[in-house]
């Protein structure tokens, strides 16, 4: 599915009725909210998550 | 003495209380001064939705039979302020369609705190739609304008807030800052606006935008009038679950201390790549004036523009859509195409992608907080555009996807630290320009104590629009 098609499918899912000309634009706004997140991916440290900081302290 | 009512209108909150508490002039003399030039130049500004001309009066002569009988509460008594209109106080539209005809029936805990202080409560400013929607010459409420130049935007969302408090129409208001939204309009109207702590202002009974991020607070002239507003409305509030159980302090207690060897932080990696060169000269030059009045500069790492918009506007996004998720499906024409938008993206936002943004958030405010073991402050432009004209059709997709709109406010909302907004200059079309400074959390005080210092040696206060 392109993201057009998963736009669509995901605000009907949740009962949302939008024009077309907005779909084509929520498209696009999807792949910016896709990069961000990319991004925020991207920005996470392991060393924040309790688990590999037991890991790490622990075992060394 | 009786102070000629033009003569009151740029006064700063500060001096009127003076002259109030001196009985110099009297709650109904200021009052009225603020009602007749809001008669007057309103028609033309669009700050305001409600105005309680009725009720200020009533307010007013109470506050002055109290101040002659020796009940005088504090520097709030008898100033006339207003109130952005997301704020439950009477008539509260959010700037919508949807609440057009929505009555409150009491007053939220900051209306209530600001009448408890003796303010007299003018009216219910314009909004941005729910602190959030562009609005435009074709939206169901009319955009404010901006009293700097009447065909420019004046920043939002507490767009009355900024507008009305630039053009004399009240000597403070409240605003509210999920994302900037009282810094950036503060910045378009060369005014002052305190971000507090999260947790420090309540927002029991103000719309919301994104629960995580929603602060409220006050917009001003000066940053002694911010302090005097924020002691006002800042405090536990039980019907707040984000408010925190701190102790008050004298928001204006340092208030004219030097800041020799007060160290600032540069976030420059937020800012560099994508700031106007005319509102970076005017940084610049601010960063110059903190250095000549004994500041410590220095640079700080930070994260990127792009990395904070990623963490900001899922977040913001999707808790906007979780609280508008039943009208949405019902009456989605009634929002303006701006915040539809937005709420729309809202809905896509992933689970897990929204989780990514809180746990990198978290890992942000910690190392900020690090940072704020060798700094005491940080200071970095407002926004990196200048505001443009007011629009007639909104923009195609939404504000939040645009990579024009750089704005450098929302990461203070991320990490909830205490921000505050001063102007710092004009630009060559003589539209204001300004900058922030934030600090640990809960020490708004040594945030004003450095703002004051600056603007008591810069003349940018004392400059008002011609209306």
């Amino acid at each position: 599915m392109d993201h057009r098609q998963i736009v669509a499918a995901r605000l009907a899912a949740v009962g949302i009725s939008l024009s077309e000309q907005e779909l084509d634009h929520l498209a696009a706004a999807y792949a910016k909210l896709l990069h961000w997140e990319s991004v925020a991916q991207g920005l996470i440290q392991p060393e924040t998550e309790p688990a590999l900081i037991f890991h790490a302290k622990v075992e060394g | 003495m009786a102070t000629h009512n033009s003569q009151l209108t740029y006064l700063s909150l500060a001096e009127v209380a003076h002259l109030i508490a001196k009985r110099e002039v009297s709650p109904l003399e200021v009052t009225n001064t603020m009602l007749d030039r809001i008669a007057v130049v309103e028609p033309r500004l669009h700050s305001y939705y409600t105005i309680f001309a009725a009720d200020a009066l009533v307010a007013a002569k109470e506050a002055e039979t109290q101040i002659r009988s020796g009940n005088y509460k504090g520097p709030l008594h008898g100033i006339p302020v207003a109130i952005k209109d997301i704020y439950e106080a009477g008539p509260t539209t959010g700037g919508s369609k949807l609440r057009k005809d929505y009555v409150a029936r009491q007053d939220c805990t900051s209306v209530r705190k600001l009448k408890q202080a003796g303010s007299i409560i003018l009216g219910k400013l314009a909004t941005y739609e729910f602190a959030a929607g562009l609005p435009t010459l074709a939206s169901y409420f009319q955009p404010a304008r901006n009293p700097w130049n009447r065909d420019i935007d004046p920043g939002g969302s507490s767009s009355g807030s900024g507008a009305a408090v630039a053009a004399g129409l009240a000597y403070g208001a409240m605003g509210s800052d999920t994302g900037g939204s009282i810094r950036w309009p503060a910045f378009c109207c060369g005014i002052v606006g305190m971000k507090a702590t999260y947790g420090r202002v309540s927002r029991a009974g103000v719309f919301p935008l994104s629960w995580n991020l929603d602060h409220t607070g006050p917009m001003t002239r000066t940053v002694e009038d911010c302090a005097l507003m924020l002691q006002a409305c800042a405090g536990y509030d039980p019907l707040d679950p984000a408010s925190a159980d701190e102790p008050v302090p004298n928001f204006s207690g340092k208030l004219g201390r030097d800041i020799k060897g007060m160290r600032i932080g540069i976030p420059r990696k937020l800012f560099m790549e994508n700031c106007d060169k005319e509102i970076l000269a005017s940084f610049e030059a601010a960063v110059t004036q903190m250095a000549t009045l004994g500041a410590e500069m220095r640079d700080v790492d930070s994260i990127t523009f792009g990395e904070m918009s990623a963490l900001l506007w899922p977040i913001v996004a999707a808790d906007a859509a979780a609280y508008h998720l039943e009208d949405m499906k019902t009456r989605p024409g009634d929002y303006n195409p701006d915040l539809r938008m937005i709420l729309a993206i809202g809905t896509l936002v992933s689970a897990t992608g929204y989780l990514q943004a809180q746990r990198v958030r978290d890992q942000v405010r910690r190392k900020m907080l690090q940072q704020l073991e060798t700094v005491d402050l940080f200071m970095m432009p407002t926004t990196g555009f200048m505001p443009g004209p007011i629009r007639s059709e909104p923009p195609v997709g939404s504000f939040i996807t645009s990579d024009s709109f750089s704005i450098y406010t929302p990461l203070m909302n991320l990490t909830g630290f205490p921000t505050l907004a001063l102007p710092c200059g004009f630009s060559a079309a003589g539209l204001p320009m300004g900058f922030q400074l934030a600090g640990k959390p809960f020490d708004e005080t040594t945030v004003f104590q450095a703002g004051y210092a600056y603007e008591q040696s810069t003349p940018w206060h004392q400059r008002h629009p011609a209306l």
